[in-house]
């Protein structure tokens, strides 16, 4: 903007008017003054002219008639023009014929005029012609006309010249006007500055004060004060903008009003919840903490306001959780964000609370808030360690006399004890096929038990995919023969390789192989297909059995589980295959799922990072 | 913090202030030069041979030129006002040329107006029948004038010498009063004051009849101002052949225009006229043109003349006061 605006109108104006005022004294000192003194010296020069020539005319008449005291009278009669400093008419032996100044009469002119003077004198003797001279001063303008004098006997025509000399004064008339000028622009600045003055004031009480009034207002606004008003009126725009002010302040507390009633109402909300909320910056730093996490960790709400939230967890996070954030806000990489979560909180105390915890982000004006919703879940650790505990007791237990019946069956059945009755044949065999599927039960057990204590072994090395494929097939060939399936490849990945547990992947494998045999109808063909899907392997099983209902998507993979318990009967199982295979996939940092529809079959499918080996002699590098 | 502020607006002004300064300084100059620009001042007195300009002023010849006239009564008040430099041309006899050339000026001779063929006269009361009559008698005469050429030419005709008479100063403006009121035994004069006199029973004693050829008008115009302003002068060289013009198609009406400004009857001014005659626009050429135009041979002989009977003190360079480009 203009730097000009920039200055208060209560200044601003009247320092124009001022600066209109000096332009006027330096108009009149540069400008008005020159112009005056030489329209001063052009009139007094065209007034000397006239004067001075018709003077001449007079006085060459006088001469003319030789009445010589009229010429004297002509001359004195100039000195009652105060302008005229001396008036002389000097003959043509240079002397003073007639002054203004009787002391002057029969003096040479050339002890009273300067050279200049003399100069000028001699030159109109000369040529006869008259002349008026502005003074290299400029204080006066001097005039030399020559006149004829009495003729001498004997001549036709006069040859004597006298000289009419004036010296008219240009300094006073210069002075006095100058002193005019100087005077009127004074009177002008005065008026001026008076007037600035009055500006000033009148901007100041209809301005300045105002808005004063209303900055205080919008000061007080700003400082929370919902109750203070501008008050101005008036029909100027000054109290059109206060008033358009209060209108708004009075919108905006009643608006306050209304957002205070609903924040209690959330408060209220958030206070009595039973899960613990936080929510924090993108910094990490904590702006709220509700009373239910004040519980969870037995820390004040003020307390833990504005730390920031690692020092609610334990190490190794406290030390990385900087790390995480940052990382979030750069890539939008989620560690927990969005996805629940169980871990591990710090106390007041120092002891630690397993937690299970969801983080929202939430995007506001370009900021990021975080919050997170965490629930005590130690009591239900305990409850789960408990069952744990309680199955791999029982596991455990159970093996070992189940070991000695089969054993003992085995030896019953092979005939170590003599050939058995063929009644009794059929009743061994019902014993050993229960004794196994007991078995499976147990290993089962014993195997979730291992993965969700951690404790589970994996041997990771390369495997060729399809080898592998065909290996499965071949092991489980007989199971096929005796559930009445077929299989079938129906799409390979020549040299595709993956890396995994070759012994665990077979246990996947040989579990979808069973559930698909379990549900395809009699003389059905189970498909297994491979095929590279963006840089994974995906292996599929697809039956085309009776499908999987949509609503039991969510509880497949869980323990337990099997679509219809009705089902359970007819096709046996423990439950926990696809809740075991999915623990060996995940440790594999893999993905399993599945498609289904119903009446038409089901494909699981789970896709494993393809492990490139890099080939001798290949042109990488 | 406001005076910082103000310090940008302020020098803005102050700029801006300097900048206009020169341009008002600039104005006043204008003011010295306002002289320069005022119209060609010819100054004259009343001559029936110069009627014509005054005559093309009525005629409104001279509308949009930068020309004024300038009315003097006597021939003395027209050669005061060319020297105090009041008047830039003038209507001039060439005897008062050559004075004015003695001074020192430099007039230039643009054209040739008329020539005086009895116009210029000496007239006596009664009982002066003849110009010896004159001894010892008051003759009134412009000596700073024409007049004093006719009346050294007059008694030098006659053997006389200035001292035989009582000089009696006289412009020609004062000469029919002086005359009629008997203060003056004879006068040195011309018209139209001649025609009014032989009226009242004057007697003429000697006319340029007398002398002829030697007795002639011009139009003179200061060197400077011919060098400066020459189409000026060139467009009034042109209306007075115009206005000659207007006269020869028009004559009755033109005398009743000039009769009035020479307080004559009409037909005493046509009558008037017989004592001058106009010099045309191809006798002009003829008489300042060429190598050595005739009118400096006419010059020669009047500045010898002069010389002889003092009326110039010095020579006079007749060469450089004429200029027949403007024909």
């Amino acid at each position: 903007m203009n730097p000009l605006l920039l200055l208060p109108l209560r200044w601003l104006i009247p320092s124009v008017l001022l600066l209109f005022s000096l332009m006027i004294s330096l108009v009149t000192l540069f400008y008005n003054i020159p112009h005056a003194e030489r329209a001063i010296e052009q009139e007094g020069k065209r007034v000397v002219v006239q004067m001075a020539s018709r003077i001449q005319g007079a006085i060459n008449g006088q001469f003319r008639r030789n009445a010589i005291e009229d010429v004297r009278t002509e001359v004195s009669n100039l000195g009652s023009d105060t302008a005229i400093l001396l008036a002389l008419l000097i003959d043509d032996r240079h002397q003073v014929m007639a002054a203004t100044q009787y002391a002057l009469i029969g003096n040479s002119a050339m002890e009273l005029l300067n050279t200049e003077e003399l100069a000028q004198e001699a030159e109109s003797r000369r040529h006869v012609t008259g002349s008026a001279r502005i003074e290299s001063n400029h204080d006066y303008i001097s005039a030399a006309y020559p006149v004829t004098l009495s003729i001498k006997t004997g001549e036709i025509r006069p040859s004597r010249v006298g000289v009419l000399f004036i010296r008219y004064d240009l300094a006073r008339i210069k002075a006095t006007t100058v002193t005019a000028l100087k005077h009127e622009a004074m009177v002008m600045v005065g008026f001026i500055c008076l007037m600035s003055a009055v500006l000033w004031l009148i901007f100041h009480i209809t301005v300045t004060q105002r808005v004063a009034q209303l900055v205080a207002s919008a000061q007080a606004f700003a400082d929370g004060d919902l109750t203070r008003r501008s008050g101005l009126t008036g029909r100027d725009e000054i109290a059109e903008v206060g008033r358009s002010f209060d209108r708004m302040v009075r919108v905006i507390a009643e608006e306050r009003l209304n957002l205070g009633e609903s924040e209690q109402r959330i408060r209220a909300i958030l206070d009595n919840v039973v899960d613990g909320i936080i929510s924090m910056d993108a910094t990490g730093t904590v702006s709220a903490f509700n009373p239910a996490a004040e519980k969870i960790f037995g820390y004040q709400a003020s307390e833990v306001i504005g730390r920031n939230v690692k020092c609610l967890m334990p190490e190794p996070y406290q030390s990385e959780h900087d790390g995480y954030l940052k990382n979030y806000r750069m890539t939008g990489e989620r560690k927990i964000i969005g996805i629940g979560r169980e871990v591990e909180g710090l106390r007041a105390d120092g002891s630690q609370v397993p937690l299970e915890l969801w983080v929202v982000d939430v995007v506001q004006d370009n900021e990021h808030l975080f919050i997170g919703m965490l629930r005590d879940i130690s009591e239900r650790q305990q409850v789960d360690r408990m069952k744990k505990e309680f199955v791999s007791t029982v596991s455990h237990e159970l093996r070992t006399p189940l070991t000695s019946i089969k054993g003992s069956l085995g030896l019953v059945s092979g005939g170590a004890l003599g050939k058995i009755p063929a009644e009794a044949r059929s009743m061994v065999d019902i014993a050993i096929n229960n004794s196994d599927r007991l078995m499976l039960l147990i290993n089962d057990l014993l195997d979730i038990e291992k993965i969700e204590a951690g404790k589970m072994d994996f041997r990771i090395e390369p495997i060729n995919v399809m080898a592998f494929i065909s290996d499965v097939l071949s092991a489980n060939q007989g199971y096929a023969d005796e559930q009445k399936v077929s299989f079938k490849v129906t799409h390979e990945e020549p040299g595709a390789m993956v890396l995994g547990d070759t012994v665990r992947l077979t246990q996947v494998m040989a579990n979808l192989i069973s559930n698909a045999a379990k549900y395809s109808p009699k003389s059905g063909c189970i498909e297994i297909a491979v095929h590279r899907v963006n840089g994974n392997i995906e292996i599929g099983v697809s039956d085309h059995g009776p499908g999987i209902p949509e609503a039991f998507r969510a509880h497949i993979f869980e323990k337990f589980s099997q679509a219809d318990s009705s089902d359970t009967r007819r096709v046996g199982g423990t439950g926990l295959g696809l809740s075991i295979t999915r623990a060996i996939i995940e440790y594999h940092d893999g993905k399993i799922d599945y498609e289904s529809e119903v009446g038409v079959g089901t494909r699981f499918f789970f896709q494993l990072a393809e492990y490139i080996t890099v080939k001798e002699g290949s042109d990488e590098g | 913090m406001c005076k910082i502020r103000m310090g940008l607006p302020l020098s803005c002004l102050f700029t801006a202030m300097l900048l206009v300064l020169p341009l008002l300084a600039g104005c006043s100059d204008a003011f010295d030069e306002s002289t320069e620009s005022q119209p060609m001042r010819i100054g004259s007195n009343v001559w029936p041979g110069y009627e014509p300009l005054y005559l093309a002023r009525e005629l409104g010849y001279y509308e949009g030129l930068p020309i004024s006239m300038v009315e003097y009564p006597s021939a003395s008040e027209v050669l005061r006002a060319y020297r105090n430099g009041a008047i830039q041309a003038a209507a001039l006899t060439m005897d008062e040329v050559l004075i004015l050339a003695e001074s020192g000026l430099d007039p230039r001779v643009v054209l040739l107006l008329d020539v005086s063929q009895g116009g210029d006269v000496i007239l006596g009361r009664d009982g002066v029948q003849r110009v010896a009559d004159l001894k010892g008698r008051k003759v009134g005469v412009e000596n700073t004038a024409l007049g004093a050429y006719v009346l050294s030419r007059a008694l030098a005709m006659h053997d006389m010498q200035v001292s035989d008479v009582t000089l009696v100063p006289l412009e020609v403006n004062e000469h029919e009063a002086a005359f009629k009121a008997g203060k003056i035994d004879a006068v040195v004069t011309f018209d139209p004051v001649r025609t009014r006199l032989l009226d009242v029973d004057a007697q003429l004693l000697f006319s340029s009849e007398d002398i002829p050829g030697e007795i002639f008008d011009v139009l003179v115009v200061d060197g400077e101002y011919l060098a400066q302003h020459r189409e000026v002068v060139a467009s009034l060289v042109q209306r007075w052949f115009q206005t000659l013009e207007y006269q020869r198609q028009n004559p009755q009406r033109a005398a009743e225009v000039i009769a009035r400004r020479q307080q004559l009857k009409t037909e005493d001014y046509l009558a008037s006229m017989d004592g001058l005659k106009m010099v045309s626009r191809a006798e002009n050429i003829e008489a300042l043109s060429g190598q050595s135009p005739p009118v400096r041979a006419v010059m020669e002989r009047l500045k010898n003349s002069m010389l002889q009977n003092k009326l110039l003190q010095k020579n006079v360079d007749v060469e450089r006061l004429v200029d027949a480009g403007l024909l």
